[in-house]
């Protein structure tokens, strides 16, 4: 098993910083609190983050050292195709901690969305299911007891609970019934069946979807939006010996993709338009990683770290939105642009962005996952298509419905600075890796990290990760870096 | 050097755009002659290098140049690169267009002189440029992608500039669904097109054919690059089908024309340029760029053809009972455009040419001039002490008494055409509001609550359970 040491010390950071939040005296005022708990949460994600920023450029000299030093199942950072969701999950934190409003987040919620996000973090150190399954069932619990201490146990919380339990529950009967009996013959059908009803649940595609729009709607933003970024389904898909989820994730996730596309057109409010983007978002990564090729599988990764940091980012500015001058709906008066306008092209661009617009660093992975699905079905690829089109006319429709329509206000103040900083960071993200992908579409597994065994009934069965000599004046392949071909 | 000339007309409005947004995104103080002055400079280098362009491609005799920079991201088995290309017709609209949107936005400094949205006018119009640009020098349908995009976008938000108006952001909604809509045949196309030729690059100009004498071999000059064809036909006509559908929301060709005249509540500026020169002639622009495409489809042929004829009557007749000038000349616009998309179809490139280009200029400077136009006529009318003969009827003449009240009535109704798309839309809406409203019955059912309690919900998880709370906001709240 390798262990990746920069998110495993950013979680404990978190860990670290939710001790410190719930350790400290409730005072008399509680607004006066919530801000201190949010301006420390805000710190220790931040240095969290910082941690796992910093070890992007020191991994190869520190990965170096640890393996002269014999730790060979010891990284800096994952490998592969989880180098940089790392870098997300943080990002997304950090924005949903800093434009957390007081008036939804209690002191206690910044406690449980640092443990949310430290597992989240957690997850993606190792590529072991007997790991990423327990933490998820963490982040659960911590969702569920903020959704029922607010809601009561119906409604919401309920929803939210059948779901992750059944999710968990299948998650640990595959990967054991994997680990027991290996992926071949009726054991790997069954183990494979379980995880991917598991990741179904997890991504909430259809019809495991449900909790999506409970847990936008009724929980607080920040936690909602750690909780959703949270790289569980795609590190447990993408573990170490889990077989192609195969067909049927294939096509739940374009149905997925398509259907909630499609309704998040007549949504009546902004928060249930979102959750169906975000579903609609995550049927396209399933489809990508149920897919399987190196492009598609490249697509669908730099689909959720696009997804991580721009459902957050747009989550978290509709949340503050909200938090100044009320919800958001179809029928509402519309916001006053000259008012807010940096809130109103955050939320622009964020969307955009999910939706895979030019000029942003969706629109790659978009390419790369319709390229990719084009091999397999042109129906696929056609749902991809239709569903990109009608996210991206989700987000132009919410941005003109609470953005603009009206010339008086209520005093609304646009983004602090304290928001500023952080939406400014994760459109820096968005929009400069759109102008430099290259750098960030994941190249796949390094092959020698593929264990021998079992490569042949790995996800990428249908394609084996063989080292070629990279070609001469080619430009696919950096000078010493190893491309993979299908065989 | 050339190279550097083709990449700088598409990376210098990029960072006319990139300047721009982030002096207004970090609240930098500047003067409005700052902006005007970086976009003058910008489009008029772009205008230069387009110029010099032109004449390295006279002089050198040769047909096309072609620069592709990249990858720009890839994998094992993909690549994508940025495929730049100067030919014969991409270099007159490409001047075309920094000429228009440079002179544009040098009338526009007086026209928005101290208007609140003054600086985000020129950045969208920076970002409109970038996406002409780069629709106009593509080397291949992805890049026409990203161009057509970002001008989809650009459009829709200047429809909406005057935002504290709820009907030009309803109407910059209704144009950017369209597009999007539309935009999926071209995506769709141009993935089906790299599956079907193997390639989305655009290939040089096809053999000539054999000469002929007088003016048909005029009419049948076809020297630019080409996008590339399928073996088989019903692939060819399926791709064309599907980029005909992009080339008909963005040219606003019926039946999808309804946003074009409501696209005018928009600065006459941004009308101007988009509506009336640029962004309703790219459509057109694609079929010249694909009609090696139309020569392997003849199916798609007719229906370029019959599209356009149906655009231009149904243009024809609604504009001439529009009461508002702006309306009138919407209509105008989209009667030639119609005209040119038939060209296209009957294969009669020059023509389709000159009438773009000639088009562009005369409708881009008669929107300009029709707000002053009114004031002139209101004193012309004042002076002479009587209202001024309505003129332009020498056509209605011709039509039967019998057919009048009908077509009036077809040209008041906008052609029922969106009473058409009302009803193709409502079911469809119907069934996914019901769909929607089944989730929630479902969802109801399984957290064991009532079957209305999504919007207490709803308005708990914004004060936080606590049900006292008013949620108006206050600056405290945040």
């Amino acid at each position: 098993m390798t262990v990746s040491l920069s998110p495993l010390l950013a979680a404990v950071l978190l860990l670290v910083g939710a001790a410190d939040l719930a350790r400290r005296p409730r005072n008399t005022r509680r607004t006066l609190n919530t801000r201190r708990a949010r301006a420390r949460a805000t710190a220790w994600t931040g240095a969290a983050l910082a941690v796992v920023v910093v070890s992007v450029p020191l991994a190869r000299v520190a990965d170096s050292a640890l393996a002269d030093s014999g730790y060979t199942t010891v990284t800096t950072l994952a490998t592969g195709w989880a180098r940089w969701t790392p870098v997300a999950t943080g990002l997304a934190g950090l924005v949903a901690v800093a434009l957390a409003p007081v008036r939804t987040h209690a002191p206690n919620t910044f406690v449980r969305l640092l443990v949310v996000l430290a597992t989240g973090l957690a997850a993606t150190a190792t590529c072991e299911p007997a790991l990423i399954v327990p933490l998820w069932g963490l982040a659960s619990a911590a969702t569920w007891w903020e959704l029922r201490s607010r809601l009561g146990p119906r409604g919401p919380a309920r929803l939210f609970a059948l779901h992750q339990m059944l999710g968990v529950i299948l998650a640990a009967l595959g990967a054991i019934v994997l680990t027991v009996c290996g992926g071949s013959g009726w054991s790997g059908t069954i183990g494979t069946t379980a995880i991917a009803a598991a990741v179904t649940a997890r991504l909430g595609l259809l019809p495991l979807h449900l909790w999506v729009c409970g847990l936008v709607e009724s929980a607080p933003m920040g936690l909602a939006v750690v909780f959703l970024t949270a790289p569980t389904a795609p590190m447990l898909i993408l573990a170490d010996g889990m077989p192609a989820p195969g067909t049927g994730l294939l096509v739940i996730g374009a149905v997925s993709a398509l259907l909630s596309s499609l309704l998040g057109l007549v949504q009546p409010d902004a928060r249930r338009g979102l959750s169906a983007v975000a579903v609609s978002v995550s049927g396209t990564i399933a489809c990508g990683t149920a897919n399987a090729s190196p492009t598609t599988l490249a697509g669908a990764t730099l689909a959720w770290q696009v997804y991580t940091i721009g459902v957050a980012g747009a989550l978290m500015v509709l949340a503050a939105t909200e938090a100044r001058r009320g919800p958001v709906t179809r029928t509402g008066a519309g916001g006053s642009f000259a008012r807010t306008p940096r809130l109103a092209v955050a939320f622009l661009l964020l969307g955009l962005a999910v939706a895979g617009f030019p000029a942003t660093l969706g629109f790659a992975s978009e390419d790369l996952l319709i390229e990719g699905t084009r091999e397999v079905s042109a129906l696929l690829m056609a749902a991809i298509i239709v569903a990109t089109a009608a996210n991206g006319a989700t987000a132009m429709r919410w941005f003109f419905t609470g953005f603009t329509g009206r010339r008086d206000h209520i005093g609304e103040p646009d983004l602090t600075t304290r928001e500023l900083r952080a939406v400014t960071v994760a459109l820096t993200a968005l929009l400069v890796g759109g102008l430099t992908p290259g750098s960030l579409v994941p190249n796949g597994p390094e092959p020698h990290l593929v264990p021998e065994p079992a490569r042949d009934a790995l996800h990428t069965s249908t394609t084996d990760f063989l080292p070629v000599p990279t070609r001469q004046g080619g430009d696919l392949a950096r000078p010493g870096e190893q491309k993979c071909v299908r065989r | 050097m050339i190279t550097v000339l083709l990449l700088a007309m598409v990376v210098l409005p990029a960072a006319g755009v990139a300047a721009q947004a982030l002096a207004l995104w970090f609240g930098c103080r500047r003067s409005e002659r700052a902006t005007v002055m970086i976009v003058a400079l910008v489009f008029g280098a772009v205008a230069i290098a387009a110029v010099t362009l032109a004449l390295t491609l006279l002089v050198t005799g040769r047909d096309m140049i072609d620069v592709q920079v990249g990858p720009w991201f890839a994998t094992s088995d993909h690549a994508w690169r940025w495929h730049l290309v100067a030919d014969r017709l991409c270099v007159p609209f490409a001047l075309c267009a920094a000429a228009l949107i440079g002179l544009i936005g040098a009338l526009s400094s007086r026209y928005l002189h101290r208007e609140p949205g003054f600086y985000r006018f020129y950045l969208l119009l920076t970002l409109f440029g970038t996406g002409v640009e780069l629709v106009v020098l593509a080397g291949s349908l992805t890049v026409v992608f990203v161009g057509w995009e970002l001008v989809g976008m650009a459009s829709a938000l200047l429809i909406a500039y005057f935002h504290d108006r709820q009907g030009p952001v309803r109407h910059g909604l209704r144009a950017f669904l369209t597009y999007r809509a539309c935009d999926v045949g071209l995506l769709a196309g141009t993935a089906l097109l790299a599956d079907a030729a193997g390639s989305v690059d655009l290939s040089g100009p096809p053999a000539p054919p054999a000469p002929r004498a007088g003016w048909t071999s005029v009419l049948g000059w076809t020297g630019w690059a080409q996008v590339p064809v399928p073996g088989s036909t019903v692939s060819a006509t399926i791709v064309a089908l599907l980029l005909l559908l992009g080339v008909v929301g963005k040219s606003a060709l019926v039946p999808v024309s309804g946003w074009l005249p409501r696209a005018m509540e928009g600065p006459t500026p941004s009308s101007a340029i988009f509506y009336g020169a640029i962004s309703v002639h790219l459509g057109p622009y694609l079929l010249l760029r694909a009609h090696a495409l139309l020569d392997a489809a003849p199916a798609a042929r007719v229906l370029v053809v019959l599209l356009g004829l149906a655009s231009a009557l149904h243009a024809t007749l609604v504009g001439r009972v529009q009461s508002d000038i702006k309306n009138a000349l919407a209509y105008a616009s989209m009667t030639q455009v119609g005209l040119i998309v038939a060209e296209i179809g009957l294969g009669l490139y020059p023509l389709a040419i000159v009438h773009i280009l000639g088009h562009a200029a005369m409708r881009s400077a008669q929107i300009l001039r029709s707000p002053s136009l009114l004031h002139d006529r209101h004193h012309l009318e004042q002076a002479m002490g009587r209202t001024l003969p309505h003129t332009g009827r020498h056509l209605e003449r011709f039509v039967p008494v019998r057919w009048r009240l009908p077509l009036y009535r077809y040209g008041f109704e906008h052609g029922y055409l969106d009473v058409w798309l009302r009803r193709l839309r409502d079911p469809i809406a119907g069934l996914l509001r019901a769909i929607d409203h089944t989730q929630r019955r479902v969802a109801d059912r399984l957290g064991g609550t009532r079957s209305d309690t999504t919007l207490e919900v709803t308005g708990m998880g914004q004060t936080a359970g606590t049900t006292a709370v008013s949620l108006p906001a206050a600056r405290r709240e945040i």
